[in-house]
């Protein structure tokens, strides 16, 4: 039988695999990722299943398995509860392992996708951003000429990002956007890891800034997607290498 | 009697905004003067939990030139207003690298520099439930008269857009409720999108007292 519009997508496998990888994998990105400090406390196990929408039996294991990596302990008593680990090695230990993982092409979907987000944020926010908000995008493009360290400088990218779905006043976007950092923050932000590529980041942010204070539509949104593409290219080629070097294995 | 539907407009808006005021000063009230920045939490608590309250979010935050530095006492319902009431836990110590300075967004600095309260938005909240909101805040006082924070609650505007069409819908030109920038938060035309700054010429009926006005179009 001959598929009729796109009935086969409803029964696509889902996305993301088990729901307790998929928990796994955001809390053990955000620690190495330096978003969630060494000894800083994790929400309570209720707070973190509502916060995911996933059962309590799935955060649990969830932790079981963070605490087998080495990357959260619990501490009993009154005062207790999971706490982060001081997990050395960090971002770049975090893009190379999710590069291995991802593949390609997965690798460019993800871009597509972060492209019609973000590009669609940055043609709303020329349209409708205020005063208020502008300052705010500057004020981001400072913070990551100012950025002293490769965490610095995602974390003022990704704020930079927000504020930019925030001014286009669309809450989904927003949302979309703080959701998908999670994915693309590590696979295309880390990558830039040369003065020359950490100049263009810079660059296509101004550009992007630019052009909604011009109110051009159309040019925010090819800024936006061009800086996205860009970043794709670089960790593509950083793909390339690591996937390159990996033991082909028996034929 | 026969009411133009803008004054029931322009009626219902100013109702809505001055019974957010005075739940707002309500907690005030609590807080003013000398009592402990902390016990406005029994006071919130009730007003989120109220059925059918319009506030998702509501409490007080603090000037970081006080003795006690950045702080925050805010409660929030999250997204959609449906859960349960939790408390903001924003980074405070201004040496961090995720540092929530609120002390440049208008909701804080307008209060702050005019002395007066202020509706800020529509905006999309960033840090509590990522909805597009509207932020009630006035100055709280110290001794002396000194600025020591702002108390203030936050509603969505999806919830005020609801009370608002069916009067607007009677409205026969185009009309918009507009903030200060001309920015829609809500309209009876559909090419007047909430959210967009509204830049043609129109005819402009400022509400007593509030930054919003209805502008009556064509």
């Amino acid at each position: 039988m001959r598929d009729r519009g796109g009935r086969a997508s409803v029964f696509a496998p889902l996305d993301g695999g088990r729901r307790t990888d998929a928990v796994v994998r955001r809390l053990s990105d955000g620690i190495r990722l330096g978003l969630l400090r060494a000894d800083e406390q994790l929400p309570a196990e209720t707070e973190l299943a509502s916060a995911f929408g996933v059962s309590l039996v799935t955060v649990r294991e969830a932790l079981t398995a963070l605490r087998e990596q080495g990357l959260v302990a619990t501490r009993r008593g009154r005062h207790g509860g999971s706490f982060v680990r001081d997990v050395p090695g960090g971002a770049g230990d975090v893009l190379r392992e999710r590069l291995r993982a991802v593949g390609p092409a997965q690798l460019r979907d993800l871009a597509d996708h972060y492209v019609a987000i973000f590009g669609t944020a940055a043609q709303l926010a020329a349209d409708r951003a205020g005063e208020h908000d502008v300052a705010l995008l500057a004020e981001g493009v400072a913070e990551l000429r100012r950025a002293p360290d490769a965490d610095a400088r995602r974390r003022a990218e990704s704020r930079f990002h927000t504020e930019l779905a925030a001014a286009a006043q669309s809450p989904r976007l927003t949302r979309e956007v703080i959701g998908l950092q999670s994915e693309v923050g590590p696979l295309l932000w880390l990558a830039a890891t040369t003065e020359a590529a950490r100049d263009e980041v810079r660059q296509r942010l101004e550009g992007v800034l630019d052009a909604v204070r011009d109110r051009d539509g159309a040019r925010a949104r090819a800024e936006a997607s061009a800086h996205v593409y860009a970043a794709l290219a670089r960790a593509s080629a950083l793909q390339l290498v690591l996937l390159g070097e990996e033991d082909p294995g028996p034929w | 009697m026969v009411i133009d539907p803008l004054e029931a407009l322009t009626e219902r808006v100013t109702r809505l905004c001055e019974s957010t005021f005075a739940a707002v000063e309500g907690l005030r009230a609590v807080v003013e003067p000398g009592v402990p920045a902390a016990s406005i939490a029994a006071a919130v608590r009730p007003l989120l939990e109220q059925p059918g309250t319009p506030l998702v979010g509501a409490g007080l935050v603090l000037d970081p030139g006080t003795a006690a530095g950045y702080g925050m006492e805010w409660w929030h319902r999250g997204r959609g207003g449906e859960g349960p009431v939790r408390r903001l836990e924003p980074v405070l110590d201004p040496d961090a690298d995720d540092f929530y300075d609120y002390t440049v967004l208008p909701w804080f600095a307008v209060p702050r520099d005019t002395g007066a309260r202020h509706v800020t938005g529509p905006y999309v909240d960033t840090l509590c439930t990522t909805e597009y909101t509207l932020t009630f805040t006035v100055p709280l006082f110290g001794a002396g008269r000194s600025f020591a924070g702002v108390v203030g609650a936050d509603i969505v505007v999806d919830w005020l857009e609801r009370r608002l069409l069916p009067l607007l819908h009677r409205c026969e030109r185009p009309a918009a409720l507009v903030n200060a920038e001309r920015r829609v938060v809500a309209a009876n035309r559909p090419e007047l999108v909430t959210g967009t700054v509204l830049t043609g010429p129109g005819e402009h009926r400022p509400l007593p007292e509030l930054p919003l006005s209805v502008l009556v179009l064509g």
